[in-house]
């Protein structure tokens, strides 16, 4: 029995060529994640994936206050009741307050690339400006209906006719009056 | 590089069963269906989201398309936990979940609760995070790389991560608003925006009791900036990293309770800070984890490879050496020698000792051994590997020596070598030859 010094170094030698390459595999990693991640931070800009943390903050150029919602059903029992969507859609757990608003502003009418869809529905009415506010918000609204009403037992009262988005204003200077009603979506079940 | 983080295989790769871990619990807790019924035209895809069709989208975004994404994230996710194929699926997580996390700020907004975790799951695939703690790992006897930067670096680059987030964070907040956004009324302001809707995942009411204590908030809001900025000490000052990261997690359960945001992805990505080597190391001292590591020691222990080993001896080169009092195990020598394509020279180890160095005659009773032409030693399913490949049966060798293959090989070989008796019950074989 022997033991092999030339492939020992000859070992070494490819351990360190391995090692030299995953060297320059973690420059070219690190540079870029942290490349964009910086350029993202100069402009205040997210461009997914790349994140610029701007959180807890507010805009001092926007106009005070905020529209926010509440998610109502009306049952078949005839109750009016709340239902907070993260119990019907965990998936959009952290976002679910973002979507609704951007959806009551039409947002995805405002892409360079439309849907087809929504294409179709800006030809037929004339332009955004002369869309409804929430165009689509029934059918998100609908969703959520479906998705509760699949959740109770046939005949229950606590089933839904009706699913209901209600929008508030509060004007974001006086920390007494928080409940400006603005309107209403509405979407039969 | 050690003084800074833990620099071994085994700590990187727990870093990755962690993080893998995290998001495939989260994947396997969520109704992919559901999100499947979401209007399409909803959608407004975000940066990179953008080079996808509304036709792939259309497709996408219904139950059973969504359910595919469901099924082959949990797969990903599942296999780079476990590290089993990690080269590969280290990188189809990081690209699935890049992808499923840019779907869902489609429909919200740009959340960076997950955003770390996503960086970490890059670095993960870009690394050689499957060299310790993985099923890869389980048929290596060495380590790829020695101990030290390979590993370390790749943990102290997600630490940065973590941390740039925090002190980016702290810069803007004084960039966009400046010294505004010490004004008391800031942060009552924006706790009860995110109070007001059911819209939130939770619906606490303590935000509005903040505009009475306005007169505090400055000084609150400013230990918080201060943190922020202070982040990455944890990366470079491992005493400072405690109180850092226990005011982080203060933090975070301060704004779920008076702003309904929670960052829970974040949080759990603070795991990169812990040395998860000396925690499992603590916990092999206490009783059932102490016996199971000397268990797992002692299964493991067997060594398969002999670097530097050669057998002078030519009259041994080129045969199997096998237990020669085990009865199950001659009977499994007769096999492979069914099997062969070319007949191999066998022989019981315990008449040839002498000629065996140390290391080799100490595992001789624990499995076969099989020695090649030039006289390198090979045991176990390394040693079944080099005799199938010998005797002619290259494609099956080939098999077993893949990727895929060779953890289960190892893993199957040493059930097999060490619980002997059980299987020659079950082949219907002597144990004993005696």
């Amino acid at each position: 029995m022997t033991s092999e010094p030339l492939n020992a170094s000859r070992n070494n030698s490819t351990t360190r060529h391995a090692e030299r390459r995953l060297l320059r595999r973690y420059v070219v990693l690190s540079v870029g994640l942290f490349a964009p991640l910086v350029l993202s931070f100069v402009f205040i800009r997210n461009v997914y994936p790349v994140a610029v943390w701007k959180v807890m903050l507010l805009d001092p150029e926007a106009p005070r206050g905020r529209t926010y919602f509440i998610l109502r059903g009306e049952t078949v029992g005839g109750e009016t009741i709340d239902i907070p969507p993260i119990n019907l859609m965990g998936g959009m757990y952290g976002r679910t307050w973002w979507m609704a608003g951007a959806t009551a502003a039409n947002s995805s009418f405002k892409l360079g690339s439309l849907h087809p869809e929504n294409a179709r529905m800006l030809a037929e009415v004339g332009g955004v400006e002369r869309l409804p506010r929430g165009a689509r918000l029934p059918e998100l609204i609908r969703v959520w209906g479906d998705i509760y009403n699949e959740r109770q037992p046939a005949g229950s009262p606590r089933r839904l006719k009706a699913m209901r988005l209600d929008a508030y204003r509060w004007d974001g200077v006086r920390f007494d009056d928080y409940e400006q009603f603005v309107e209403s979506w509405r979407a039969e079940l | 590089m050690s003084r800074l983080v833990p620099a071994s295989a085994t700590a990187l790769g727990m870093i990755r069963a962690g993080v893998c871990g995290v998001f495939l619990l989260t994947v396997l807790a969520t109704s992919f269906q559901n999100l499947g019924r979401l209007p399409v035209t909803i959608l407004r895809p975000t940066g990179i989201m953008q080079l996808f069709s509304w036709g792939f989208y259309d497709r996408l975004v219904t139950p059973g398309g969504m359910s595919v994404l469901k099924y082959a994230l949990a797969a990903s996710l599942a296999l780079s936990t476990v590290g089993y194929l990690t080269r590969l699926s280290t990188i189809t997580s990081a690209l699935l979940l890049i992808f499923y996390q840019g779907l869902l700020r489609s429909f919200g907004h740009f959340t960076h609760d997950e955003m770390a975790g996503v960086y970490f799951l890059i670095v993960l695939a870009a690394t050689p995070c499957g060299d310790g703690f993985s099923v890869d790992s389980l048929a290596r006897t060495r380590r790829r790389h020695a101990e030290g930067f390979v590993y370390g670096y790749p943990i102290l680059l997600m630490q940065s991560l973590l941390a740039w987030g925090y002190f980016s964070s702290a810069v803007i907040k004084l960039r966009v608003m400046g010294a505004g956004y010490f004004n008391p009324d800031t942060l009552p302001t924006l706790a009860i925006i995110h109070s007001l809707d059911n819209l939130h995942d939770t619906h606490f009411r303590l935000a509005f009791l903040l505009p009475e204590a306005s007169a505090y908030l400055p000084v609150a809001v400013g230990l918080i900036v201060v943190w922020e900025f202070a982040f990455p000490l944890a990366v470079v000052w491992r005493r400072a990293r405690v109180w850092i990261l226990s005011v982080g997690v203060l933090f975070h359960f301060s704004t779920l309770f008076l702003m309904n945001i929670f960052f829970p992805y974040t949080l759990a990505m603070y795991l990169v800070f812990i040395d998860w080597e000396s925690v499992s190391n603590r916990l092999a001292r206490v009783r059932p984890w102490r016996g199971l590591r000397e268990w797992w020691r002692d299964f493991r222990g067997v060594p398969e490879e002999f670097d530097g080993v050669k057998i002078a001896d030519t009259s041994l080169r080129e045969s199997l050496l096998w237990d020669g009092d085990c009865g199950f195990c001659g009977a499994m020598v007769g096999r492979l020698q069914r099997l062969a394509r070319r007949p191999f020279q066998e022989r019981p180890s315990r008449t040839v000792e002498e000629k065996l160095p140390d290391e080799v005659r100490r595992a001789a009773r624990e499995q076969m051994h099989w020695i090649d032409a030039d006289g390198a030693v090979t045991g176990g399913s390394r040693a079944l590997v080099e005799l199938l490949d010998a005797s002619g049966r290259k494609s099956v060798a080939a098999l077993l020596d893949s990727p895929p293959c060779r953890p289960f090989a190892w893993l199957g070989y040493r059930l097999v070598a060490r619980h002997r008796d059980k299987a020659a019950r079950l082949a219907g074989q002597p144990r004993s030859n005696s």
